[in-house]
């Protein structure tokens, strides 16, 4: 839990704006825009923090391409954990709602991911993966977020960047380039 | 009520008026979560959805309670709410259950335990 706290005597407070005597229901209205002005404005951002120095982060060629995110699954054994994709969650990505053709990572499949270099590991398996032959290791859907790319013709996905799920450090993408990113529907 | 609405159109129809939990679920902010005053609303991150939210008043009032007072269930943020509002618990429950289930959509809030 990690909320805003501004200091005490600038923070405006919601339970003493309610009015007294009445309560109404909770109101939550999303506001992103998936305008090609704020597509544009997202494209620029991610553009601006993928810089010459960090090549492994394939920069966006086209603004009509989309971002998505979706957390690395954690595979642990004896205190340690490597960190992996499951085709099942690219699968669920939406472009506009509409599902999109994915041919990083399909249905069953699993890739590994080194959040250290940010590079994708080995190559895709095809079944759930294991710590080694003898030890299965725990699996657990807790890692840090990785940006997916949704080419602009909707026929691929590609990784751009991982951050970390909580402070957003060590990435390409800022915390606050990702609240204006569009997110999967699943 | 307001649902859920992304470009004009709602993506969630209204829940059921009913509490969201009637056992004693603890709800926190979800990691990674922010609320700010915006004119006369809110605007919150949804930690959880990566999204960026206008509110009203009664949905930031939630998240604030949690804010406050840590972790609670559904019961205890309503009773915190009566005493805000000058309601009884009970004649605020059903509005607040109302859009309890767009704040865990909207990855604002999450059940952090049971039997709490």
């Amino acid at each position: 839990m990690e909320p805003s706290n501004p200091a005490p005597e600038a923070q405006r407070s919601a339970r003493r704006r309610l009015v007294r005597g009445a309560f109404a229901a909770p109101a939550v209205l999303a506001l992103y825009s998936g305008s090609a002005a704020a597509m544009a404005s997202n494209l620029r951002c991610v553009n601006n923090q993928v810089d010459a120095g960090r090549k492994v982060f394939p920069a966006p060629v086209a603004t009509p391409d989309r971002f998505v995110r979706v957390r690395l699954w954690s595979l642990r054994h004896n205190g340690k954990v490597r960190w992996f994709l499951r085709g099942n969650d690219f699968d669920a990505l939406t472009l506009d709602r509409t599902s999109v053709y994915n041919d990083f990572l399909g249905l069953g499949e699993w890739r590994e991911f080194d959040p250290a270099t940010q590079r994708l590991v080995d190559a895709k398996l095809g079944t759930q993966p294991r710590w080694s032959s003898t030890h299965a290791g725990t699996l657990a859907h807790d890692g840090a977020w990785v940006a997916v790319r949704i080419d602009a013709s909707s026929q691929g996905a590609g990784i751009v960047g991982v951050v970390d799920n909580t402070n957003f450090t060590g990435s390409a993408v800022s915390g606050l380039c990702w609240a204006s990113f569009v997110t999967a529907a699943r | 009520m307001l649902g859920v609405v992304r470009d004009g159109r709602t993506l969630s129809a209204a829940g059921p008026a009913h509490p969201p939990d009637v056992d004693q679920t603890r709800w926190a902010w979800a990691a990674g979560s922010r609320l700010q005053a915006l004119g006369e609303g809110w605007v919150a991150y949804g930690g959880a959805s990566g999204e960026t939210l206008y509110l009203n008043d009664e949905s930031a009032a939630i998240l604030e309670v949690l804010r406050d007072e840590g972790a609670a269930s559904f019961d205890a943020v309503c009773r915190a709410l009566a005493a805000d509002s000058g309601l009884a618990p009970e004649e605020l429950a059903p509005a607040a259950a109302e859009g309890w289930s767009l704040l865990v959509e909207a990855g604002l809030i999450r059940a952090v335990d049971a039997g709490g």
